[in-house]
């Protein structure tokens, strides 16, 4: 017994001395370091080969990729930051203004000045997202975009005529009833019961807001606001789409793969699971159905943020300008991972069957997703209330009501 | 023959049991075989259409398992070492020791229990990197070293058992150091074991911290390793079975090994004896 955890003990120092002095990764002498995380692991392969690409062109610059899974991104990069060992360059989100306002980030304003970038070579809203107070603190990646997926045979097995581009919310209805008439097998209509897919789109579309233009109100309690919430839940009560039960039990997207779904409200960001699917060549993609006021879809999208501490910061700009510019966007776009906020470079972005055109009127007409210093609080509120109405324990005027209140109370703390 | 129908009732109660059990571990090993639009599949089919090994390969090719085999070896082994060591001896002196504020002391070390562990994430993080120790192997297992619960654990052993023990010794000439070493430990093994087992498993677990302080991916463990599989939008689950599987296979030919240890260890965490 003495022997073996002598044994164990021995193997374990040997090992750990092993650990300590493994060799550093050789770089030249004068190289400079950066550090860029990102947190999405399907991203990661393109990531890898832009990334050699960039440090062929700067040789002096070595890139370390870090990979911290969506789950542990913001506690991560909240406790790096606090102890001054947050990476250089990495990935942002609607959470911007959160850490601009604290002075996190550095504002690329005089950078861009400096090269001659102009702005107005990205979409409007993605650009937008990542300003803060005037300043730009970080550069648009790409952009996420909502329409309707359909599939094809479904709606030739019934019969039922394919919805067209213009087409309304009540020809969507009155779809959704034909198929439902003719069986029982399939979900006329199925999406997935987040914000961003789904009811952040109809409230806008219904004349409701999230936050108004100040971003100091808002406007959740609308009549449009509660309009969108309350179509949705007749949806459910109609059978046209599955109830809250089923979509928390099964993605909508799963669901629609498995094709068991005739119309499907669908982020762009999940097309290259399309083609994944067997029926790809089944499918068909068409503008949101128009609502009272519209038919825009929210656009989400993330950017490239540097670390306001990071300790060479030409070599950082270095690097965000490349991610942002033209090579690295066509990479990402023809492996559908995104579609780039660089107009020059959409051109890249190809769908194996649906029209992306959609996709480009869609970002082209679409508002950018709200965000405010304290985002993360509210969006929290909303998302639970919206689930309680989905559940259908709260009526949709209970749950707007109750949500406007502690929403505008998160704004009005934002303003002391 | 009413013995028999009882049996019968019996076995078919503790198949059901076993069944529920078995079942998610099952389903988990045939989805590493499944291709990714097979796995979300409605109706789910249970037996794969044809068994593939793409997925090993691609995990495999993806992450480095040794590197995480050794990494969480050597954590589960320096967390159970010092647990072990620090624990007793500080439950001994609470247990045995008379000295000024003893209770308050022992008190306010419980009140570490009531708070939950996230608490400690970001101090924890910033020592680690004031030390330089920050994406290392020995930031895995160093925040561990000490639990309020293992020198509770302990505590209550001591001081099961008899006064008269320490009397004897004492007349024999032993000092605390050696009642403590010769006398006590030995006695309280069954709680020693089940605390290493306790620790082994909850560092095995823990995937946040690893995350949180490590960067590099050959720093990772098993468990914070393969949580990188999921993704922001889509998770191809038959990758985080298959590497699951890969992960837990060593364990599990632990487990059978010491199967006997780890279910008394287990039983008698609950026992005063």
């Amino acid at each position: 017994m003495k022997k073996m955890l002598t044994a164990i003990l021995s193997g374990a120092a040997a090992l750990s001395l092993f650990a300590c002095t493994a060799p550093e990764k050789v770089g030249s002498a004068s190289s400079v370091k950066l550090t860029f995380c990102i947190w999405d692991e399907v991203q990661q392969p393109v990531f890898e080969r832009i990334i050699e690409k960039f440090e062929e062109e700067n040789p002096d610059i070595d890139v370390e990729l870090q990979l911290t899974p969506w789950s542990q991104y913001w506690t991560k990069l909240d406790a790096a930051m606090g102890a001054d060992s947050a990476a250089d360059v990495f990935w942002m989100n609607t959470f911007l203004p959160k850490y601009a306002s604290a002075g996190l980030l550095e504002a690329l304003d005089g950078y861009l000045e400096k090269d001659g970038i102009a702005m107005d070579a990205y979409v409007a809203s993605s650009a937008g997202m990542c300003r803060y107070e005037g300043r730009q603190y970080g550069m648009p990646k790409g952009l996420d975009t909502v329409q309707l997926f359909y599939n094809k045979e479904i709606f030739r097995e019934y019969g039922v005529e394919e919805p067209k581009p213009g087409w309304t919310w009540e020809d969507m209805v009155k779809k959704a009833e034909e198929l439902k008439a003719k069986s029982s097998e399939i979900y006329p209509i199925l999406m997935e019961l987040d914000p961003q897919p789904s009811y952040f789109n109809f409230i806008v579309q219904s004349g409701g807001y999230i936050l108004d233009e100040s971003g100091k109100k808002t406007g959740l309690g609308e009549p449009g606001s509660i309009e969108a919430y309350r179509d949705i839940v007749e949806l459910m009560d109609q059978g046209l789409m599955p109830d809250a039960r089923v979509l928390s039990d099964t993605k909508g997207t799963d669901l629609f793969l498995s094709k068991k779904g005739a119309m499907l409200f669908m982020g762009s960001w999940k097309c290259s699971l399309l083609d994944q699917a067997g029926f790809g060549d089944q499918i068909a993609a068409v503008p949101m159905p128009l609502r009272e006021k519209g038919n825009q879809s929210v656009i989400g999208g993330l950017s490239y943020a540097m670390n306001a501490n990071c300790k060479d910061k030409e070599a950082a700009w270095k690097l965000i300008r490349y991610l942002s510019g033209e090579e690295a966007n066509r990479m990402q776009a023809e492996e559908k991972i995104d579609i780039p906020a660089l107009k020059s470079a959409q051109q890249y972005y190809r769908a194996e069957h649906i029209d992306t055109a959609v996709l480009f009127e869609a970002a082209n007409s679409g508002f950018p997703y709200p965000t405010s210093l304290l985002a993360a609080d509210w969006n929290q509120v909303i998302s639970d209330y919206s689930g309680k109405i989905f559940a259908k324990e709260l009526s949709p005027e209970e749950g707007c009501r109750a949500m406007q209140k502690e929403v505008q109370d998160i704004l009005d703390k934002e303003q002391t | 023959m009413k013995r028999g129908r009882e049996r019968i009732i019996l076995y078919a109660a503790l198949s059901l049991c076993a069944f529920l059990t078995v079942f998610p571990f099952l389903w988990a090993v045939l989805t590493a075989f499944k291709s990714y639009e097979e796995s979300i599949r409605i109706p789910p089919t249970f037996i794969p259409e044809n068994f593939r090994l793409e997925n090993f390969r691609i995990v495999l090719k993806k992450f480095p398992f040794s590197a995480f085999y050794a990494n969480t070896f050597l954590m589960i082994l320096f967390v159970i070492i010092f647990q072990l060591c620090l624990c007793s001896m500080a439950a001994y002196a609470f247990a045995r020791l008379h000295f000024p504020g003893r209770e308050l002391i022992f008190w306010s070390l419980l009140a570490l229990l009531m708070a939950p562990g996230q608490i400690f994430l970001i101090p924890n993080y910033e020592t680690m990197v004031k030390l330089h120790l920050a994406d290392t192997v020995t930031a895995l297992w160093l925040p561990k070293v000490f639990s309020a619960f293992g020198t509770y654990l302990l505590r209550e052993f001591f001081r099961g058992i008899p006064r008269s023990l320490d009397e004897a010794a004492i007349l024999d000439g032993c000092n605390y150091f050696q009642i403590y070493l010769w006398i006590h430990l030995p006695l309280i093994r069954p709680a020693l074991s089940s605390l290493a087992i306790l620790t082994a498993i909850s560092a095995f677990k823990d995937l946040m911290w690893p995350l949180i302080v490590n960067n590099s991916m050959d720093k990772m463990t098993l468990s914070s390793g393969l949580s990188m599989l999921i993704g922001e939008h889509t998770t191809i689950y038959p990758q985080v079975m298959a590497g699951g599987l890969i992960a837990v296979l060593p364990m599990l030919l632990l487990f059978f090994i010491f199967q006997r240890q780890f279910i008394e260890g287990i039983a008698t965490a609950g026992i005063k004896q």
